[in-house]
């Protein structure tokens, strides 16, 4: 069977700098959730911008559905199917909620499809539908998480590239990110997950990735990568210490 | 056009303290050199006192006025920067050409020396010789010295400069005011060149430009990019003027030339070819 | 009677000078890029309707399309020669800027050399009429330019507002990659963005050929003029250009009428100047990503 996303011995760093990530391979099925957890520096968030088309990688291919997507746009890549969420939120500040949302739903040409899906991200999220009118820089933390969120149900990609969800959140918002991911995933989108907090992205994943120096150390199912205590030290350190 | 080529080497070079090392962009350098022609100009006018003598003190006054320009305008950078030293030059612009006691748009006319003809460049010639001397001197002191090695430190990163413990707000300011010395001492005496001063000939964008040009053309940040940048835009600028003679297309070209350096030799002659590891030796400077 | 002439004045002319800016920060909104070439753009519309007249004795208000079109093209082919590659970063550095002031002396010099610098105008009927309302005295060249201003400013801020294509340049005006993750294509964003400044442009242009005199080398004054307004609103955003358009144009006039016109323009230098001084950063620093 031949696999939704499939990564091919891709390459790739920036600029003129070393590569980040060496010939790294990895495959995704339909609605399957996958988590790349390593060290800092290990490269995850350098490939998840790679397969986004924000960075262009050296060499190695990116499949999708069967069509090569290599160095393709970033919006090209995005009106295929696959939607980035970045570390750092993803909002437009400056804009309202309302126009955050007809954002998100940019790519949709379909006036009428995209008016129902932005109503769905209403009832999905209520607290969105109250504010409309508000600039959305000046909403909460959790508030600008749910935005964030709203785009993926918004969009409905086939897959979707989540970088660091938990990365400078308090503790409730980790817990409610967490919670968007799962939903997420049970609507059946496939997802990459990059994340430092190991256990709850394993806890949310099918499988665990674990990449080390740019390299794909192995890929296990998730269960298995939480139990072994080898892994544990390794690459989970203290995090999960008993 | 020897004269030329001596007055702007010193002005590109003492342009390049500011904006080649310390990478504050100035297009409203001349400022300084209106205001040596200024001093001087009115002085000897007034009091009889030739410009060869009252253009250290001229210079002075440029740097004074630099030290204080300083202080405001190098709080911000970048591209601020850059339209603040128009602001700046605007305002001197139309500050001199309202200013009845310098004569206003008219500007001074100053007496001839009583020189014969043929002689009468001559001290011209070997003040600004004087001065270029000085400004590639001062260039090299600063491109090898503890100063130049902060000031090129502050180009490229404030931040990180100020934590290493530099002064950069003293630095910068200095580095600043220096630059604007010798433009002033060479406006003074391109002043008595000229035998008049007036706003639109010392208080145009375009000589601005020019040492803008010569330094990037040339190379920024090097002690010799300057001289050359000079050398080649003299000798592009009488080449445009014999073969088309329109001073309107100079400034056409000025602009093509711009930003064709800018596109495909952002780090201009000097630079490129050291770079490639072409660049004879005796033109490394640096 | 006379102060509230003037400040009838100064509103009509601000109009004008908030639609010569709108383009300037436009593009500086989008593209991070301080077009210094924007005022002789301007020129270069006013030159279209100036030709127009000329040749066809077309209305320079009428000729406003067709010095936005020519502008706006121009505006294409420079973007595609010169800016296209740095457009797409996004940082705005010192490079781009000259290169903008490259661009400015190109044009200028051609613009010279074709034409020369002599002071031209165009002049419909309307241009020495006026009307007046009890005791104001209002030039209808001013009224006139200053209304048709105000209408496509509020065309250009009603196509930001709802439009979905002006949502997205605004958006991508904030966070460019964020705006390319939800499929906007970001350089054909930049590239009408460009082509829609340099139209407002040309559309200045033409009005200006009527209010003001003009030739080539004036832009370098207008430069200093233009950058108050946006750097006094904050650079971006176009109503703070219209604002900023509005006060200084005012404060320009009231000097011009009650203490002497020649150092009517000094009031956009300074102000330039000091904003420069009082906001150290740069209203320019308010919007960096």
């Amino acid at each position: 069977m031949t696999s939704l996303l499939s990564i091919r011995n891709v390459t790739a760093g920036y600029g003129y700098g070393p590569d980040i990530v060496h010939d790294f391979s990895l495959s995704l099925n339909e609605s399957e959730v996958k988590c790349i957890i390593g060290p800092n520096g290990a490269g995850k968030s350098t490939l998840l911008k790679a397969v986004a088309g924000i960075l262009k990688p050296r060499s190695g291919e990116i499949i999708f559905e069967g069509e090569n997507i290599t160095g393709k746009e970033a919006y090209q890549i995005m009106r295929l199917g696959i939607c980035f969420l970045p570390q750092e939120r993803a909002i437009f500040p400056n804009l309202t909620v309302a126009e955050n949302l007809r954002m998100c739903a940019y790519s949709i040409k379909d006036k009428e499809l995209a008016e129902s899906r932005i109503e769905a991200a209403f009832e999905m999220f209520p607290v969105l539908g109250e504010r409309l009118k508000q600039i959305a820089g000046t909403m909460s933390g959790g508030q600008q998480q749910q935005l964030v969120y709203a785009r993926a149900f918004t969009i409905k990609p086939k897959i979707i590239l989540i970088d660091e969800p938990s990365l400078g959140l308090a503790p409730a918002l980790v817990e409610q990110t967490f919670n968007h991911i799962k939903q997420i995933a049970s609507s059946g989108i496939a997802v990459i997950l990059v994340e430092q907090n190991a256990i709850k992205g394993l806890q949310t994943s099918g499988y665990g990735v674990v990449m080390d120096l740019g390299r794909l150390a192995f890929e296990k199912p998730a269960n298995e990568v939480l139990q072994d205590q080898r892994l544990r030290e390794l690459y989970l350190g203290k995090a999960i210490k008993k | 056009m020897v004269l030329f080529s001596f007055l702007y080497i010193t002005m590109s070079s003492s342009w390049n303290i500011i904006g080649g090392y310390g990478g504050f962009i100035s297009i409203g350098h001349n400022v300084f050199f209106g205001i040596g022609a200024y001093f001087s100009g009115f002085i000897y006018a007034r009091y009889g006192i030739s410009p060869f003598y009252t253009a250290v003190f001229a210079g002075m006054i440029a740097t004074f006025f630099g030290f204080g320009v300083g202080l405001i305008t190098l709080r911000v950078k970048g591209p601020s920067f850059i339209i603040s030293s128009i602001a700046l030059l605007m305002i001197f612009r139309t500050l001199f050409d309202r200013w009845e006691l310098v004569g206003g748009a008219h500007g001074i006319t100053l007496p001839h020396n009583n020189l014969s003809v043929e002689w009468s460049k001559i001290p011209h010639y070997y003040a600004l010789l004087v001065l270029m001397v000085l400004s590639i001197l001062l260039s090299w002191y600063v491109r090898h010295s503890k100063f130049g090695l902060a000031l090129r430190s502050i180009s490229h990163d404030e931040i990180k400069s100020e934590v290493t413990g530099i002064n950069i707000k003293i630095i910068k300011v200095t580095a600043y005011a220096i630059s604007a010395y010798l433009i002033g001492a060479a406006g003074a005496i391109w002043g008595d060149y000229l035998t008049y001063v007036r706003p639109n000939i010392f208080f145009i964008i375009l000589i601005a430009a020019n040492m803008v040009l010569m330094c990037i053309l040339g190379g920024k940040g090097t002690v010799t990019g300057p001289i050359i940048g000079t050398i080649v835009i003299i000798f592009f600028n009488e080449f445009i003027l014999a073969n088309f003679g329109a001073s309107e297309l100079n400034i056409f070209f000025t602009g093509l030339l711009m930003i064709l350096t800018l596109l495909y030799f952002p780090d201009g002659i000097i630079g490129s070819l050291k770079k490639r590891k072409l660049l004879p030796g005796f033109l490394d400077w640096d | 009677m006379e102060f509230l002439q003037v400040i009838i004045l100064g509103l009509c002319l601000g109009f004008v000078y908030a639609l010569m800016v709108s383009g300037l920060t436009l593009i500086f909104g989008v593209m991070r890029i301080v077009n210094l070439a924007h005022p002789i753009l301007i020129i270069s519309g006013a030159f279209v309707s100036y030709w127009l007249f000329i040749k066809l004795g077309l209305d320079p208000i009428l000729s406003v399309p067709a010095a936005a079109l020519a502008v706006a093209l121009l505006g294409v082919l420079l973007y595609k020669l010169i800016f296209e590659k740095n457009a797409a970063q996004q940082t705005y550095s010192e490079m781009t800027v000259l290169l903008t002031f490259g661009t400015a002396m190109v044009i200028d010099g051609l613009l010279a050399f074709l034409f020369h610098n002599t002071q031209r105008t165009t002049s419909p009927g309307y241009a020495t009429d006026a009307i007046f309302i009890g005791d104001i005295f209002i030039p209808l060249a001013q009224l006139y330019s200053g209304i048709i201003s105000l209408v496509i400013i509020i065309v250009l801020a009603v196509f930001l507002k709802y439009s979905e294509f002006g949502i997205a340049i605004r958006a991508t005006s904030q966070n460019r990659t964020s705006a390319e993750l939800v499929g906007v294509n970001v350089k054909f964003v930049c590239l009408i963005s460009f082509a829609i400044g340099c139209a407002l442009a040309g559309s200045a242009g033409a009005l200006v050929s009527f209010v003001f005199s003009f030739f080539p080398s004036r832009h370098w004054e207008w430069i200093a003029i233009l950058m108050s307004l946006v750097v006094l609103g904050g650079m971006g955003s176009l109503t703070g250009a219209v604002v900023g358009a509005l006060v200084l144009s005012v404060i320009s006039s009231l000097v011009g009428a009650f203490y002497s016109p020649a150092w009517s323009t000094m009031v956009f230098f300074l102000a330039l100047f000091l904003i420069l001084i009082i906001r150290p950063m740069g209203l320019f620093g308010v919007r960096t990503d």
